[in-house]
C-alpha cells in the first residue's frame, strides 16, 4: 500500500509544482490481543495508513493526513506550503541519494499469521502464570507490519518493511498480601521475550507478597538493561545532540571525561532487529554507529540533516521521528523528524549478572521502577521501587517494593562499578531503545524506612 | 459510516457501534534552534461488535477502499464464552458545534504564528541567564461521530487548545527550567485572547533563574501542602486509576473491596467530571456513546463509586458513568478518567501553611504513576518551598513524595479555597494517551515520606 499511496502524492506533489519537498508515508496492519485473567476480552485489527509532506520554501512547513484521496493530499501539500511560506527562513536542503547498508529489522513469521503469533505468546503467559502459582491479571499483546516509503525532490527514493511486537502483562502474586510484577515490552519479534523473561515476572510477582521498604542510605545498586535504558536514553539522546548544543543546555562537550573509563557508549543505528535499527533514519540518511563516549571520554555528538548542514558535519543518520514517554510506530508520519539517538548500545563489561551480584556486599537490585522518567535536561531522576531485592554479602535476601532510589544521570555515569558480559534488546518503560547489559552503580541513594 | 453499515452482517451480534474519530491538529512550536509549523488530519473509522461476552474491533483509515478486515469481525466466532451481557441502554441523539466565538478555523495562521513569536521573545529576552525558551502550540479540532446497535446517533465538533511554555537558564554550568501549560476544550480562540501571556512569561523566566539558586530538599517524614497540580496528581493518578472498574475485573484493584467504606480523611471528596466546562479533558459523550456526567468517587471521606464503561457497568450491574474512552479510531475503549479533582475546601492557602512548623510546599507537578493493585504513591513536583514556623521560606529543587496513597489520603487535615484545574495526559499503563485535567483545592497533609527529585 506505501508503494501506491507514495505514487498518489508523489504525482499531487508534482502538479502542485513544488520544488523542495519530502513525501514519508507509513502503511501498517496491527493486531492486538487483550486478556482479561486468563481470557480473551478483545481482539482488534487496525489497518491504517498515513503519509507526511516536508515541503521547503524559505522556511520548511510540514502537513500529514490519514484520509487516502486526492483532495486529502492536496490540501496537505497546500498546508505543507503555506507553513512553509510563513516560517522563519532556514538553511537546509534534503538529503541526496547515498548507499545504505542492510540491517535485519523484519520477522517474516509475525507478518504472515500475527494473530496465531500473538495466541501462541499469550498462551505462554497463561501457563508461566499456572506454572509460578501467580495470577494473570491482564495482558495486551501486539503485533505491527509496517511498510515505510521516503521520497523527496532530490531523487531519493527508499522504502523498508519491518515488523514490531510488543506486550503489556501483570502477573500478580496469590497472596492476602497484593503483589505484582506489571511490565510493558517492546521487541522487533515475540522470540526476542525469552520464556525465561517472561518466568523471571512471574517469579517477582510471587516474591512481592513478602516485600519490604528499604532502608533510607547510599549502597551499590545493580539494574538491568530495561532500568538502564529508562535512565541513559533521555539524558544522552538530548545532551549528546547537536540541537542541546545549539540550544546551549548540553552537559557534554567533546573530549571531556564524563563517565566511569569502562564506559563506552554508542549510538548504534544497525545493530540486528534492535528497536530503532534501520538502514536508514527518517530523512531518509544512512543509519550509522557513531560513538558517543569511549572509555568514558565524551567523543561525538550525533547530527540529523538540519544539524548536520548547519555544523558543516554531515548527518549522522540521526533524523528520528520518535519521542520519550510516548512511542511511535504506526504512527510516526505524523511526528516530524528530529535530532536524537536510534540504539543507546552500552558496551558490555566482563561479569555475569550473578557476578555482579555475588560481588555486592550490602546493595540493591532493582528490576522494575514505577515511572522512571528522568529531566532530560538536570539528569536528575527519582523513582519508587516496584520489583527489587536486597543484597547482602553477595546474596539476594528480602524483596523490596517502595522507598525511592534518586540520584543524577550525570553523577551515575562516573559510579560505574560493574558491567554484565552480556546484552540484551529492549525497550524501557519511558524510553524507546537500549541494547545493555546489566549495570551496577555505586553510592546511590535510596530513601525509605 | 453509511457505507460501512452496508457491509456488516450484525444479524448475531449482541450488540455493536461504529466510530468516526477525526483530529485535525496545527502546531507551531519555536526554542532557539528553530520553528517548526506542522498540521495533521488523524481520521478514520473503528467499529466493534459483541458476541457472548468477547469483542472483536477493526479501525481503518478514512476513505480506505479495502474494507476487508471490517468485514471479517462481523462475523467472529467467539473464542470463549462467557461473560454476562451488556445492559440495554436508551438512545438519544446529540448534534452539537462548540466551536466558541472565534472559530480557530477562522484565524489566520500568521494570528497563530505571531502569538507563538511574541511570547518566545517575551521568554528569551527576560534576562541574559536565559539560554533557552520554547512555546508549543497545539490547537486541535476535534470531530466524533457515533451509532450503534441502540439508536443512538451522535455528533459534535470542538477545538481543543494546549499552550506549552518555557524558559531553562543557564550559569556556571548549572541548567533549570521553568514552564507552564494551559488548555482548554470548546472554547474558541478567545481562550488565547484572554491570556495574559506578558505575565506568565515573566513569570517563567524568573522562575527559571530562581531554580539556578534552589536548595536540595530534605529527606525524610514531614507534613506537606500540595499545590492543585500536584494535589489533582494524588486524587488521579494514586487513587483515581485504582476506581477503574476494569481494574476490579481484573483483580487488580486496591480498591475494589472498599466501596462504601472510609478511604480518606472527612475533608476529602474527589469527583471525576467530563462534563465540567470548557476543560482539557471535558467531552459531551464518551467514546462508548454515553452522555458525560459528574460521578462522585469519595465524599467527605467514603468510597462512592467506581468509573465504568459499558461492559464494567454490566458485570457489576450499575450505570455507566461515560468514562469509556480510547486514544484514537485505531485503539482500543478503556475506563478513563477525565476531569479528576478534590473538591474545593475552605481553607487559605497561608493558613495551611502557617500550622506547620518545618515541612515543604510542593509546586508543579513534573511526573507520577499509578500502582491500581498495590496503591502506592510516587509523585515528583517540579519545586518547593520549604516550610518553616509556618512560613514559606527557602526554594528547593523537585520532590518526590512516596509511600501509600491512602495512608496519605487518611492524612488529609485541610483542602484549601484556591481552586484550579490544569492539564495533563494520562496513559493506560505504558500507552492510549487521553486528555485529562487534575486539580481542585490545594490539600494539606499531616505527614508524608519524602526526598530529592
Amino acid at each position: 500500500m506505501a508503494a501506491e499511496l507514495l505514487g498518489l502524492i508523489q504525482s499531487e506533489v508534482r502538479a502542485s509544482k513544488v520544488e523542495n519537498y519530502e513525501i514519508y508515508i507509513t502503511s501498517s496492519n496491527a493486531v492486538e490481543l487483550h486478556l482479561r485473567r486468563s481470557k480473551i476480552e478483545l481482539t482488534n485489527h487496525a489497518r491504517f495508513a498515513g503519509f507526511s509532506t516536508r515541503v521547503l520554501d524559505r522556511g520548511i512547513g510540514v502537513a500529514s493526513s490519514t484520509i487516502l484521496s486526492e483532495a486529502a493530499a492536496q490540501k496537505c501539500i497546500r498546508d505543507a506550503v503555506h507553513a512553509a511560506r510563513n516560517s522563519e527562513p532556514v538553511s537546509y536542503s534534503f538529503p541526496t541519494l547515498r548507499p545504505v547498508a542492510r540491517v535485519d529489522i523484519f520477522d517474516r513469521k509475525l507478518a504472515e499469521d500475527p494473530e496465531a503469533e500473538l495466541n501462541r505468546f499469550a498462551g505462554e503467559l497463561i501457563e508461566t502464570a499456572e506454572k509460578q502459582r501467580v495470577e494473570l491479571t491482564f495482558a495486551k499483546v501486539k503485533a505491527f507490519d509496517v511498510e515505510t516509503a521516503i521520497a523527496n525532490s532530490e531523487d531519493l527514493s527508499l522504502n523498508k518493511r519491518e515488523t514490531y511486537f510488543s506486550t503489556e502483562v501483570s502477573f500478580k502474586g496469590n497472596s492476602d498480601r497484593p503483589s505484582e510484577c506489571w511490565v510493558m515490552r517492546y521487541a522487533r519479534r515475540p522470540e526476542d521475550i525469552t520464556p525465561e523473561k517472561v518466568e523471571e515476572w512471574a517469579v517477582l510477582a510471587a516474591n512481592g507478597s513478602r516485600a519490604m521498604t528499604p532502608q533510607t542510605r547510599k549502597c551499590e545498586i545493580l539494574f538491568p538493561p530495561n532500568v538502564v535504558c529508562d535512565l541513559l536514553v533521555p539524558v544522552l539522546s538530548l545532551h549528546a545532540s547537536a540541537e542541546a548544543l545549539k540550544l546551549g543546555i548540553s552537559k557534554l562537550n567533546e573530549g571531556e571525561e564524563v563517565a566511569a573509563s569502562e564506559l563506552t557508549i554508542l549510538d548504534d543505528g544497525l545493530y540486528p532487529m534492535a528497536l530503532t535499527s534501520s538502514p536508514f533514519d527518517d530523512e531518509g540518511n544512512s543509519q550509522r554507529t557513531t560513538v558517543m563516549l569511549e572509555r568514558g571520554v565524551f567523543r561525538q555528538r550525533i547530527y540529523d540533516q538540519l544539524y548536520g548542514q548547519s555544523y558543516g558535519v554531515g548527518s549522522t543518520g540521526n533524523g528520528i521521528r520518535q519521542a520519550f514517554l510516548r512511542f511511535f510506530i504506526a504512527d510516526k508520519f505524523a511526528t516530524p523528524p528530529s535530532c536524537q539517538s536510534t540504539n543507546i548500545r552500552v558496551l558490555p563489561g566482563g561479569a555475569d549478572s550473578e557476578e555482579l551480584l555475588r560481588e555486592m556486599d550490602d546493595g540493591v537490585v532493582v528490576y522494575n521502577f514505577s515511572w522512571l522518567a528522568p529531566d532530560e535536561v538536570t539528569g536528575n531522576f527519582a523513582a519508587e521501587i516496584r520489583n527489587g531485592f536486597m543484597v547482602e554479602s553477595g546474596e539476594v535476601t528480602t524483596p523490596l517494593k517502595g522507598g525511592v532510589v534518586s540520584g543524577n544521570v550525570f553523577e551515575l555515569m562516573k559510579k560505574v562499578t560493574g558491567l554484565g558480559n552480556s546484552v540484551d534488546i529492549t525497550s524501557g518503560q519511558t524510553a524507546f531503545s537500549c541494547i545493555s547489559p546489566y549495570m551496577r552503580f555505586g553510592d546511590l541513594q535510596v530513601s525509605g524506612g | 459510516m453509511g457505507k460501512i453499515l452496508t457491509i456488516l452482517d450484525l444479524s448475531s451480534a449482541d450488540y455493536w457501534d461504529v466510530r468516526y474519530d477525526s483530529t485535525k491538529f496545527t502546531n507551531i512550536q519555536k526554542d532557539l534552534a528553530k520553528e517548526r509549523f506542522s498540521s495533521s488530519d488523524f481520521s478514520g473509522i473503528h467499529v466493534r461488535v459483541f458476541k457472548k461476552g468477547e469483542w472483536r474491533s477493526a479501525a481503518i483509515s478514512q476513505q480506505d477502499p479495502n474494507l476487508d478486515i471490517i468485514r471479517k469481525i462481523s462475523t467472529f466466532t467467539p473464542k470463549t464464552n462467557g461473560g454476562p451481557n451488556l445492559q440495554t441502554l436508551q438512545p438519544w441523539k446529540y448534534d452539537k458545534d462548540e466551536l466558541g466565538k472565534k472559530n480557530p478555523e477562522d484565524v489566520s495562521l500568521e494570528e497563530k504564528i505571531s502569538l507563538v513569536r511574541n511570547s518566545y521573545s517575551l521568554l528569551k529576552q527576560y534576562d541574559a541567564r536565559i539560554v533557552s525558551a520554547f512555546v508549543s502550540y497545539w490547537e486541535v479540532i476535534v470531530e466524533k461521530l457515533f451509532i450503534n446497535s441502540e439508536g443512538s446517533r451522535l455528533r459534535f465538533k470542538a477545538p481543543v487548545f494546549r499552550l506549552g511554555l518555557g524558559a531553562y537558564a543557564r550559569e556556571n554550568g548549572n541548567v533549570q527550567g521553568d514552564y507552564d501549560r494551559l488548555a482548554a476544550f470548546g472554547l474558541g480562540f478567545e481562550f488565547l485572547d484572554q491570556l495574559e501571556l506578558e505575565k506568565l512569561c515573566r513569570s517563567l523566566a524568573s522562575g527559571a533563574i530562581e531554580l539556578l539558586q534552589a536548595e536540595k530538599p530534605p529527606s525524610g517524614k514531614v507534613p506537606v501542602v500540595l499545590d492543585p497540580d500536584n494535589a489533582g496528581t494524588l486524587a488521579h493518578e494514586s487513587f483515581g486509576h485504582g476506581l477503574e472498574a476494569d481494574q476490579v475485573l481484573r483483580g487488580r484493584s486496591y480498591l475494589k473491596d472498599l466501596l462504601r467504606k472510609p478511604v480518606a480523611s472527612e475533608y476529602v471528596t474527589i469527583v471525576d467530571n467530563p462534563a465540567y466546562p470548557n476543560v482539557y479533558g471535558s467531552y459531551p459523550f464518551d467514546d462508548e456513546g454515553i452522555r458525560s456526567r459528574k460521578t462522585v468517587l469519595v465524599e467527605k471521606g467514603i468510597l462512592k463509586s467506581f468509573l465504568h464503561t459499558r461492559e464494567t457497568a454490566s458485570h457489576l450491574g450499575v450505570d455507566p458513568t461515560g468514562n469509556g474512552r480510547a486514544e484514537s479510531f485505531a485503539k482500543k475503549v478503556f475506563v478513563r478518567m477525565s476531569n479528576t479533582y478534590f473538591e474545593m475546601g475552605d481553607w487559605q492557602l497561608d493558613e495551611m501553611v502557617e500550622d506547620i512548623d518545618y515541612g515543604v510546599y510542593l509546586v508543579k507537578l513534573r511526573t507520577g504513576m499509578e500502582d491500581p493493585l498495590g496503591g502506592s504513591l510516587q509523585m515528583t513536583s517540579h519545586k518547593a518551598y520549604l516550610i518553616e514556623k509556618g512560613e514559606k521560606t527557602k526554594l528547593l529543587r523537585s520532590v518526590t513524595v512516596s509511600g501509600s496513597a491512602l495512608d496519605l489520603l487518611r492524612n488529609v487535615d485541610a483542602v484549601g479555597r484556591e481552586f484550579a484545574l490544569g492539564p495533563g495526559h494520562c496513559g493506560k499503563g505504558f500507552e492510549d494517551i487521553v486528555r485529562t485535567t487534575t486539580g481542585g483545592g490545594p490539600v494539606r497533609v499531616k505527614e508524608a515520606v519524602i526526598g530529592g527529585g
